[in-house]
């Protein structure tokens, strides 16, 4: 009974882990795949960052522009994949945190010279959020009251120049 | 009248113009890369 | 008699100085009604607070000089150049403030650096975090190079009610000394209208290729008119981290490819072409010099990086050598590619032929930096003049001549005036590649930044970053100013302090003697 117990927790710690290290493979900054563009040119990479600004689709492929931290790549992906990242990071929102694997091109042939990444496979890791805009009370208060102070400055003006 | 004319030739003169010159670039880039 | 002349000269100094700021501190006006239709509060306030104390400035600086406008004093050139020197120099504070107010710069010293850097046309950024700006912070950033192409000293001499003595020496301060008309007025009107008709066009243009290329209608007509700015300006900002990468199309590559080889061509030009003369596109100095250089620039480092095969194939040749090539020439600085890759991918050949086109740089009285066309054409042609000055008789004199919207003498004045220009430059890129070996940063990196900075550029290899050492970002902010105002309104200026230094020293040692 004990062994069977024993034998069953090992089991479950080990397919626990072993899920843990799938979720989370060795990715590599973008800005190492800069530096290292001649090494890494045409390898197969895995890479995550945030989706930043728009999904640009054209034809049967789209281009999504992540941004990690270190740098921003664009990645070249099938729309169906595409269609996994919901929301794009701006001024009011962080974007879906996306995990890519796939191959990084130092000077894509297909894309007119250009460092890209094109995708196989494609995890939302994080989803997007909307960035609740605080502000300061005192900033309300400070901006009214230099407003007045210009503008009885500007009527001081105006009187001077009349004289 | 005439005016408005020749500001709008002038425009179109010098956008074909710089459009031409970018094409030429294109060309030279063909040759020197093929 | 000579007291009261010193008085009025420090008010006339003041009083237009602030007048320049407060014309140009009402365009805060534009990002505040985008982050109100963009619902951005927090940057509403920003320029709000900004506004209010760049206004007050401007106010308060007029409110002292007013005398000197009342009593219509006579504005010397040592005044007008020392109004646009100085009023670049507080605008730069002051537009800095949003920046500084919005988080995403490190420092003040970061956030004078890009107003700079927008103001000068350059194009280096140390701005964070761009792909999360506000609408409201970006329209400023892209509107500041719009405004600097121009000039601000220009700008405001549109808004001047009637005819002012000192208003072409104001201009000239500014780096331009072309005659589009008669009076100022006039000259500066035209520049805002060649301006904004392209504007226009460029924008409808680019927004088209926007939607084309995959973006929304909005964002399509936000980035056409950012790229439009920016391209006709030759600045080099863009609204996100990745510059001209971001949006992974020939199309808007060439594009504004068209439009920032325009907006490097000189005004004059543009006004003599849009006037009927349509002849002066090929007989002209500075497009003829521009064509020469550019053209075998682009040949040379074409052919040079075709030996270290960096890029696989001729679209790849034309988008990423040529759009860099010809955007260094006419010191836009949009890039596509990353800064690094300069480094990197394209050996010293590639990076030395960028050094020299960044520092010979596109037209005069245009948004473009760097030597200017007009003088390496000037003294390319003194030299020749010079060799068939030696070959021919002595006794015959002849008079040779160069076409710049009219034919002109080329005598030893012009050579010299454009050979002085055309060394200070050399001492500016030289002074910044010193600064930046002494950081340690290699000798192409040093140079190739620092012909970046000299010829207000943008492109970067890799040197300007937040981490770079401070001497380093005080020196380029100083060498975007110097470059872009063109050396002598500086001088004027910093010549009309020191000897305003001088004189109250002498006096406090006269008093206590």
């Amino acid at each position: 009974m004990r062994k069977i117990i024993k034998t069953f927790i090992l089991i479950s710690l080990f397919l626990a882990a072993s899920i843990h290290t799938t979720a989370e493979a060795s990715t590599t900054d973008i800005n190492e795949l800069i530096e290292n563009a001649k090494e890494i040119d045409g390898s197969k990479i895995t890479i995550q960052g945030e989706a930043i600004g728009e999904r640009m689709t054209r034809g049967e492929y789209s281009w999504i522009n992540i941004n990690d931290g270190t740098n921003a790549i664009g990645i070249w992906l099938k729309n169906i994949d595409a269609d996994q990242v919901t929301c794009y990071g701006n001024y009011k929102y962080i974007g879906d945190t996306i995990q890519i694997t796939g191959t990084f091109y130092r000077a894509c042939a297909e894309h007119g010279g250009e460092a890209d990444f094109h995708v196989d496979s494609i995890q939302v890791i994080k989803t997007g959020y909307e960035v609740k805009e605080q502000i300061p009370a005192g900033k309300i208060i400070i901006s009214i009251s230099m407003m007045m102070v210009a503008a009885l400055l500007l009527l001081f003006y105006m009187k001077k120049i009349k004289n | 009248m005439a005016d408005r004319k020749s500001e709008i030739k002038g425009i179109l003169l010098e956008l074909g113009l710089t459009s031409f010159y970018i094409g030429l670039t294109f060309l030279i880039t063909l040759l020197i890369m093929w | 008699m000579k007291k009261k002349k010193e008085t009025y000269g420090m008010q006339i100094i003041t009083y237009y100085t602030g007048y320049i700021i407060f014309i140009v501190s009402l365009l805060m006006i534009i990002p505040i009604l985008s982050s109100l239709v963009f619902m951005e509060w927090n940057t509403m306030l920003d320029f709000i607070i900004s506004w209010s104390i760049a206004t007050m400035v401007g106010l308060l600086m007029m409110i002292y000089g007013i005398k000197a406008k009342k009593s219509g004093a006579n504005m010397q050139w040592k005044h007008g150049f020392s109004i646009a020197a100085f009023a670049w120099i507080l605008l730069t504070m002051l537009c800095a403030i949003p920046y500084r107010l919005s988080g995403h710069t490190k420092s003040l010293l970061d956030a004078c650096f890009d107003v700079m850097s927008g103001f000068t046309t350059t194009g280096l950024v140390l701005t964070q975090d761009l792909d999360h700006i506000s609408v409201g912070l970006n329209m400023w950033r892209h509107m500041l190079t719009f405004i600097g192409g121009q000039g601000m000293v220009v700008l405001a001499l549109t808004f001047l009610t009637k005819e002012i003595g000192g208003a072409y020496k104001m201009y000239v301060g500014e780096g331009k000394d072309i005659e589009l008309r008669p009076n100022i007025k006039g000259t500066t009107r035209h520049i805002w209208k060649i301006s904004l008709v392209y504007l226009i066009i460029g924008t409808t243009i680019l927004w088209i290729a926007g939607m084309m290329i995959g973006m929304q209608p909005i964002t399509a007509l936000l980035h056409a008119l950012y790229m439009f700015e920016s391209s006709w300006s030759t600045g080099g900002f863009a609204p996100n981290s990745q510059n001209i990468m971001y949006y992974h199309s020939v199309l808007y590559e060439s594009i504004t490819m068209v439009i920032f080889i325009l907006g490097s061509l000189n005004f004059g030009l543009h006004y003599a072409i849009w006037q009927g003369k349509r002849k002066e596109i090929v007989k002209n100095i500075e497009t003829q010099s521009f064509f020469v250089t550019s053209f075998i620039a682009c040949v040379l480092a074409l052919a040079g990086l075709a030996k270290l095969n960096v890029y696989p194939d001729a679209v790849a040749g034309f988008r990423r050598v040529v759009f860099n090539v010809i955007s260094a020439h006419t010191t836009t600085g949009l890039g596509s590619i990353y800064a690094r890759q300069f480094a990197l991918e394209w050996g010293d050949f590639g990076i030395l032929i960028m050094i020299l086109v960044m520092l010979i740089g596109g037209s005069a009285c245009s948004t473009a930096g760097g030597f200017k066309g007009l003088r390496v054409g000037i003294v390319c042609k003194g030299i020749v003049m010079d060799v068939k000055k030696l070959l021919t008789s002595e006794k015959s004199i002849k008079v040779y001549k160069y076409h710049h919207i009219k034919d002109r003498v080329l005598d030893d004045n012009v050579i010299k005036s454009a050979a002085t220009i055309i060394c200070c430059y050399m001492v500016l890129f030289t002074i910044g590649t010193l600064l930046g070996t002494y950081y340690g940063y290699s000798f192409a990196d040093s140079a190739f930044e620092s012909a970046s900075v000299t010829g207000n550029v943008g492109l970067s290899i890799g040197v300007t970053s937040i981490s770079m050492p401070s001497a380093m970002k005080v020196y380029y902010i100083i060498a975007m100013y110097l470059g872009r105002l063109e050396f002598l309104s500086v001088f004027a200026f910093i010549g009309l302090i020191a000897g305003g230094i001088k004189k109250v020293c002498v006096k406090s040692l006269r008093h206590s003697s």
